[in-house]
This record gives structure tokens, sequence and C-alpha cells, in this order.
């Protein structure tokens, strides 16, 4: 199937399907925690296979357009981008899934009224995600800069969570295991913000060059 | 980076050069310069003046009728165009897409004829000259049995090597190469690219050059040309990875020439 990628515009092309489908695993498996309906689990399995089975192919891509295009400037900066993107992709998808297997679990314990913040968490790292993949698409790092600063809202909630969650927990021992799984959630949720936040970091780097990791540390050379 | 601060031998410095063929202005105003242990890719469309430039760095130019230079090209600090340009030739060579040995001549006097030019004449000393040149040049295993066979005997990648072991014969400060390899195969042409990183010890090297791969592996500089113009002059890994210019973008990617 990697045959099938045989230019740059294809290459991306692809990445932006692979992102579609972790936005689609994130979309359902928050939709059946929040809304209580177990059934939206059922399709992630499927789309974790689709997403594990492009990866593979993304990278052979990669692999092969560099041997082929010995590409340089734009061209080279977008396989290597597209290559991490790819595996922070992948990664997403896990984390998607681990909130799909917990959520099984948590929808059968006793049952914790969600707060906003948790709310509000779901809807930031689902925001980032979509945002980083539409600034990929668009090439636009204005976009992607908007994301960078966005990392610490999540970061933020998460801390609040796990603090209103360990009080609850100590309140009412009723609720650790559903505690819990919630802290796991909010856990996940971070984590994929902090990978939304990779590709928007290399979308930055596509569109200038510019490595703004770590508040750009130069590199000589 | 403390590395940036060490002072540098400026060894080629060009000032608002142009040049002209009659009418026509094919070098326009050119600003750079080399350091020591530099090596120099000038890459660019064919057509936009790469060749014409590197031959107003040895006055050859203006040997085409018609032809003329204005500006400055300093040469260890001197402006070359106020000095003897026969003197200039003699000193800095120039390789060609086309190995020319001396037809007639045998390897030995190939690379010693410059010397004889400039008036060394014992035999010890030229001997000596020459070895040390052939070996620079990493043809001196393949030759040193056969001396005086005539250049053209070589193969064509190594009459390219004698023609650098000719040009280094006479310790020019600066080495400049239209297109060496052009007409090369693959393994000789990858013999004079490794050559060229051991030749940068000893001279700075300026070199035409069509192939990007070819550019950006050997150089440490890569000067951009389009119509005449300079349109980006910098470190090679950052022109091929990370481009100022929109031009050099496109041209370094495929997108045009
Ligand atoms: N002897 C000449 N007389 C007139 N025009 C020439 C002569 N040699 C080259 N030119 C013109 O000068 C321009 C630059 O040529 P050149 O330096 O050979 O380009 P490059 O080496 O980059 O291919 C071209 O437009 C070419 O046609
Ligand atoms: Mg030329």
């Amino acid at each position: 199937m990697d045959s099938e990628i045989n230019t740059l515009q294809q290459l991306k092309h692809q990445i932006s399907i692979m992102g579609g489908y972790v936005e689609k695993a994130l979309e359902e498996a928050t939709y059946a925690l929040i809304a209580r309906k177990v059934e939206h689990l059922d399709n992630i399995d499927k789309i974790e296979e689709k997403i594990n089975e492009i990866h593979v192919v993304i990278d052979a891509a990669c692999f092969k357009l560099l041997a082929k295009l010995s590409p340089f400037a734009s061209d080279l900066r977008l396989i290597l981008a597209c290559f991490k993107m790819n595996n922070d992709l992948e990664r997403m998808g896990d984390h998607a899934r681990n909130i799909s297997l917990g959520t099984r679990m948590y929808l059968s314990r006793k049952e914790i009224p969600l707060e906003k913040d948790f709310l509000q968490m779901t809807n930031e790292a689902r925001w980032m995600v979509k945002a980083a993949l539409d600034a990929f698409v668009t090439k636009d790092a204005e976009k992607a800069q908007k994301v960078l600063e966005h990392d610490d809202v999540v970061d933020q909630l998460k801390d609040r969570l796990t603090q209103q969650m360990k009080d609850l927990i100590k309140k009412d021992p009723d609720f650790v295991e559903s505690g819990i799984d919630l802290i796991l959630f909010s856990r996940n949720l971070e984590r994929i913000g902090d990978l939304a936040t990779n590709i928007a970091e290399d979308v930055i780097f596509i569109a200038s060059g510019d490595d703004v990791r770590h508040g750009g540390i130069a590199v000589d050379g | 980076m403390p590395n940036s601060q060490v002072q540098k031998n400026t060894i080629l410095e060009v000032k608002e050069l142009n040049a002209w063929f009659g009418d026509f202005h094919a070098v326009k105003n050119i600003n750079l310069k080399v350091e020591q242990n530099d090596i120099l890719a000038l890459i660019g469309p064919s057509g936009c003046g790469k060749s014409t430039f590197i031959r107003t760095i040895n006055r050859l130019h203006e040997e085409v009728p018609g032809a003329r230079v204005t500006g400055e090209v300093r040469l260890l600090g001197q402006d070359i165009y106020k000095m003897d340009p026969v003197k200039i030739r003699r000193q800095v060579g120039m390789v060609f897409q086309k190995p020319n040995p001396f037809p007639g001549l045998s390897i030995f006097e190939n690379v010693a004829v410059g010397l004889k030019l400039s008036g060394i004449q014992r035999k010890s000393i030229l001997t000596e000259i020459v070895e040390k040149s052939l070996k620079q040049a990493a043809l001196w295993n393949e030759v040193k049995d056969k001396l005086n066979e005539p250049g053209t005997s070589l193969s064509g990648g190594q009459q390219q090597r004698l023609c650098i072991a000719r040009a280094l014969a006479v310790t020019p400060p600066i080495l400049l190469m239209d297109e060496p390899t052009s007409a090369l195969d693959p393994i000789s042409t990858a013999r004079i690219e490794d050559l060229l990183q051991d030749l940068k010890k000893y001279v700075t090297i300026v070199i035409v050059t069509h192939n990007m791969q070819q550019a950006s592996r050997v150089s440490t500089k890569t000067a951009f040309f389009l119509s005449g113009e300079l349109i980006e002059f910098g470190d090679t890994s950052q022109v091929f990875t990370k481009p100022n210019k929109q031009k050099t973008e496109e041209y370094i990617t495929g997108r045009f020439g």
C-alpha cells in the first residue's frame, strides 16, 4: 500500500486521513464517557486498526520518499515532520483507546457527576488535536502557535481535577474506583494535548524551518 | 556558539563585481567572501552566470573579445585586477568539465609545466613538488611507475585528478572548478568529491556544479545565482535546509530550473 504514496502531496493527504481517524477515536471515546453510551466504544477497535495500518504505511512512505527524492528545504522538512507526526498520531490513538477501555469499567461503577472542569478539559484536548491538524493541512503557523498556548490550560485542568478526585475519594471511599478512573482519563487527555503540541511544533518547523521546542534551543551545524 | 568567534582568514573577497559580454550584463553586482578551508559551491540554472563569475576570479573572463569586468576581486587581500593577468592565470588554476591535460606531455611534465613557467628548473625540486601534488590529488599511487607516459593515456577520472595536481603544483590560494565531475562516471565522481574534502586543508575551493546533491555533499558555503544575480549566499547546511529566499527554495526543491 505504501506504493500509493509517491508524492509529498499524497503523504500529506495520508497524514490528514490518519489525523481524521485519531479525532474520530477521541470523539467516540469521550462521548461514550460523558453521555454514558457504551455502544459508542464499539467502533474504536476498528478505528485503532486503521490507525495502526496507516502508521506503518506512512513510515515506509517517508523512508521511500527520502531515498527517492533526496529532498531539500521545505520538502525535506515536510517529510521529517510527517515522520514524527505519524508517531505522535499513533500514540494519540493509543491514549484514545486507553480512555475507551477505561470507560467500559467506569460506566459500571458508582457514578460521579462530571464537573465542568472535566468537560472543559475534554473539549480543550479535542480542540487542540483538531486545530493542530487544521494548521498542518493549511500550513498555518499562527494557528499552530495558538495550539501551543493552550497546552498550559489542559495541564492546569488536569491538576485541578486530580485534586478534586483526591478530595472526593477521601470523603467517600465508595468513589475510589471511579475517582481513579477519572484521574487516569485526565492523564490521557493531558498526554493527548502534549502530542497535539508536538504536531503544532512540527507545523511551525515545516512552515518556517524553526525548531520551537523547549523554548527554541540553538543547535550548531 | 564560541566557535563562530574564531577569526578565520579571508581568502577571497568579491566586491560589487560585474561582468559583461559586449552589452550583455552576465554577472550583476556580486558581493561575497570566502574563508580559509571553505568550499564554495556555485549553483543555479544553466546560463545564470556561474561560469562567467568563476572566470572573473582568475581573469579568464576578459580573454573573451568584447568582455569586460568591473568591481574588485581580492585574493589574500590583493585586488587581482590591479595585478598582472598572466601571473594570476598561472597562479590560480581552473579545472574544467572536460579534463584537459596538455597533449603530448607526460604525466610528470603536465604537473611540472606551471612550475617551469614560473622559473623553477632544478630537477630535484620539480620531482619533489610533482610527487607532492600528485599525492594531494590522490593520483600518485596509480601513476608513480609511469610518470613518463602521456597524460592523455589515463582514464577520464585520472585525467581530471591530473589536472587538479597541475593546478595544485603552483600552490594557489584558491582552486577553481567548473563542473569538474559532469563528464565523469559515478565512481570517479565520488573519488573527486572525497578528494575535495582532503584538499580543503591546503586550498580554498570554488566549485560550480549543476548537481544539488553534490553541492550539499561537498561544500561548506553555497551561492545561488539566478539571471546573473547572487540571490542567496550562506552556509550550505542552512541553504539546503532552510533557505532565506523564496527563489532559492523553489530552485532547490525542483520547482524550476
Ligand atoms: N562568450 C559569450 N558571449 C556572449 N554571451 C555569453 C558567452 N558565454 C556565455 N554567455 C552568456 O552569459 C550568460 C551566462 O553564461 P554562463 O556563465 O556560461 O552560465 P552558467 O555557467 O551558469 O551556465 C548566458 O546567458 C550565456 O548565454
Ligand atoms: Mg557553466
